[in-house]
C-alpha cells in the first residue's frame, strides 16, 4: 500500500500582513507566511525538505530568488523549485510538488510567497511599469503596452465577439467585493454597484478602475505532505485531486486567441486527473488580476461555453450563496493582490475545504477549483483540491 | 512594397533591435521594408522574428510584407505612468493580423480613438528612431 502512503495533502496554510504591511519587506513576508503555516499545520520547520519560490520578477524588487530564499529561511532542502510563470507559479509549483510527494523526492514541501509592491512601488504594477525593450518586448515595449491594456485587449475583442457587455464585467467586481466586506482584512470593503464600476475612470477601453485588481502588500505559504504524515498534525488534510498546467504564449502580442485561455487546455487535464467535471466543483478561486481574467478563465475551464460568460455571471451564479461562489477571500480585485496572487487561490480554497471560512463558508464545499494566470493571459495552472480523496 | 517613412527627431520611446535579428529586423523597417519571417521548408509564417521555425525547426528568411492589416482587437490607453507614455495618454494600442498572417502590436494613429474598430483595416508606416531602427506604426486605411 505504498502508494497510498504517498497521496499528496494540503496541511498547512499561513497568511503574512496584508493589505498594507510597511513594516515587512518580501522577506518578512515569506518568513511571517511560513512561520503561520508552520504553526496552522504543526509540522516541525526541521521537517521541511522541499522548498518552491516563484522568482523575482520586478527589476528592483529584491528578495525572492530561489536558493537565497532557502538560505534566509534555513531551509536544507533536498527539492528545490523556482519555477516562473507570473501569476499562476503557484499552481504550477503545486502541480511539481504533488509529483515529488507522490514520487517520494521529499516528504513536506513548502511553497512561499512574500511581497511588498505596495509599500515599495506603489500603486504602479498595472499602468506604471514598462518592460525594457529586449527579447520579445522589443516588438511591444515601443507601443506604450502596460499591464492593463493587454486585458483590455482581451476584453475588447470578447465584447466584439460575444457581445459580452461592460456591465456584466462589473457584476464580477461587484460579487467579489461582497465577499471583501467579509473579510476584515480585505483592501477595498465598502460594497460597490455596477453604476459604480461603470462610473469609475477608464484606464483602458474598455477597462474601469474597478475593473482592475487592487495593489497590496502580502505573502503566503502551503504545506504539502502525505496523508499519512498529515493524520499527525492539527489540520484536516485537504487532497489534492487533480493538477495541470499549460502555456499558450507569452508575450500578449503573441497569444493565439484572446478570447480564451490555455484553461481549455489545462482544465481537461486536471478534471480528468481528478476524475471530475466542473459541475461537481462547489466553489472556485480564479485569477481576478482583471474583471475580464475571471470570465475568461470560467469559460474556457468549461463552467460555461464560450461566449456565455457574461450570462453566467448576470445570472448570480458566482454570488455569495450562487451555484458556484467565486473568491470568497475577496479577491485580488478587492482584497489583496501583491504582484502573484496564485498562492493566496490555494490558501482560500483551502480554508474553504476546511469548513474554516466563517461567514464566508460556502456550505458543504467538497471540491474547490483554484485557476491561476500568469502573464496577459499566457500561462495557466489549474489546481482541484477536495474535502476528502478520490 | 516600399512603406511610407518619418524621421522622429528625438526619439524618448523604448529602442529596440537589441540582438542580432532585432537589429536585422528593425534596420529593414528603417529602409521602408516590414517584414515577416518564412520557413522555406514548410512555408510557416511568422513573427517576431526567431531564427528557428516555430512549426518545423528549419531556418527561416525575412519576407516582405504588404503593410496591409485588420485591427484583431485594441484598447484606448487613458492612464500610463511611464514617460514618454504618460503624456501620450490617450492612445490607441492594437494587434493588427496582417494579411499574410502574423499577428503584430502597433499603434494606431492620426486617427480620432473612437474611429477604431475591431476589423477595421489599417495600413503600416514607419516611424524612423534612427536611421538603423525603424518602428512599424499604423493608420486607418481610409
Amino acid at each position: 500500500m505504498a502508494r497510498e502512503d504517498r497521496t499528496p495533502v494540503i496541511c498547512g496554510i499561513g497568511l503574512s500582513d496584508y493589505p498594507k504591511a510597511p513594516h515587512l519587506d518580501a522577506r518578512g513576508h515569506q518568513a511571517q507566511a511560513l512561520r503561520r503555516a508552520l504553526a496552522d499545520s504543526g509540522v516541525r520547520k526541521q521537517d521541511i525538505d522541499g522548498l518552491a519560490v516563484a522568482e523575482a520578477w520586478i527589476p528592483g524588487v529584491p528578495g525572492s530568488d530561489l536558493p537565497e530564499t532557502a538560505e534566509f529561511l534555513g531551509i536544507d532542502a533536498r527539492w528545490l523549485d523556482g519555477t516562473y510563470t507570473g501569476g499562476s507559479a503557484y499552481e504550477f509549483q503545486l502541480q511539481h510538488a504533488e509529483a515529488a510527494i507522490r514520487e517520494g523526492l521529499a516528504h513536506t514541501i513548502v511553497l512561499v510567497y512574500g511581497s511588498d509592491l505596495l509599500t515599495r512601488l506603489g500603486r504602479s504594477l498595472g499602468t506604471a511599469y514598462g518592460r525594457p525593450p529586449i527579447g520579445a518586448q522589443q516588438y511591444e515595449a515601443p507601443y506604450g503596452n502596460p499591464t492593463v491594456a493587454a486585458y483590455a485587449m482581451a476584453a475588447q475583442r470578447h465584447m466584439y465577439q460575444y457581445g459580452t457587455t461592460a456591465e456584466q464585467l462589473a457584476q464580477i467586481a461587484v460579487g467579489v467585493r461582497e465577499y471583501a466586506a467579509l473579510n476584515p482584512n480585505a483592501m477595498y470593503r465598502d460594497p460597490i454597484t455596477v453604476d459604480d464600476v461603470l462610473g469609475s475612470r477608464m484606464v483602458a477601453d474598455p477597462l474601469h478602475l474597478l475593473d482592475c485588481c487592487a495593489i497590496t502588500d502580502g505573502g503566503g505559504a502551503v504545506i504539502v505532505t502525505t496523508e499519512e504524515r498529515a493524520r499527525d498534525l492539527r489540520q484536516p488534510p485537504v487532497y489534492i485531486l487533480g493538477t495541470a498546467a499549460r502555456q499558450t504564449h507569452w508575450s500578449v502580442s503573441q497569444a493565439p486567441d484572446l478570447t480564451t485561455t490555455a484553461g481549455a487546455l489545462a482544465g481537461p487535464d486536471a478534471f480528468a486527473r481528478a476524475g471530475l467535471a466542473p459541475k461537481d466543483v462547489d466553489m472556485v478561486m480564479l485569477y481576478d488580476s482583471f474583471t475580464i481574467t475571471c470570465l475568461l478563465l470560467l469559460e474556457s475551464l468549461g463552467f460555461c461555453a464560450p461566449g456565455e460568460g457574461g450570462a453566467f455571471v448576470e445570472a448570480g451564479n458566482l454570488r455569495k450563496g450562487g451555484a458556484l461562489p467565486m473568491n470568497t477571500d475577496g479577491g485580488g480585485l478587492s482584497s489583496c493582490h501583491p504582484g502573484l496572487r496564485g498562492i493566496f487561490l490555494l490558501i482560500e480554497a483551502t480554508r474553504q475545504l476546511r469548513g474554516a471560512a466563517g461567514d464566508a463558508q460556502v456550505p458543504g464545499c467538497e471540491v474547490a477549483l483554484a485557476a491561476g494566470s500568469g502573464g496577459w493571459l499566457s500561462t495557466i495552472g489549474v489546481s482541484i483540491l477536495g474535502r476528502s480523496a478520490r | 512594397m516600399t512603406l511610407e517613412v518619418i524621421d522622429v527627431e528625438d526619439w524618448d520611446r523604448p529602442l529596440p533591435g537589441n540582438d542580432p535579428l532585432a537589429n536585422e529586423y528593425f534596420r529593414l523597417c528603417a529602409a521602408g521594408t516590414l517584414t515577416i519571417e518564412r520557413c522555406p521548408q514548410c512555408r510557416s509564417a511568422q513573427h517576431y522574428p526567431r531564427g528557428i521555425c516555430m512549426s518545423c525547426g528549419a531556418t527561416p528568411v525575412f519576407e516582405a510584407v504588404s503593410g496591409l492589416g485588420t485591427v484583431y482587437t485594441f484598447s484606448v490607453v487613458r492612464q500610463n505612468g511611464v514617460p514618454p507614455f504618460k503624456g501620450m495618454v490617450p492612445y490607441v494600442l492594437a494587434l493588427v493580423d496582417l494579411d499574410e498572417g502574423p499577428r503584430l502590436m502597433g499603434n494606431i494613429v492620426d486617427c480620432e480613438p473612437g474611429e477604431v474598430a475591431v476589423g477595421a483595416r489599417v495600413r503600416a508606416f514607419v516611424m524612423r528612431a534612427n536611421p538603423d531602427v525603424g518602428i512599424p506604426q499604423w493608420r486607418l486605411a481610409r
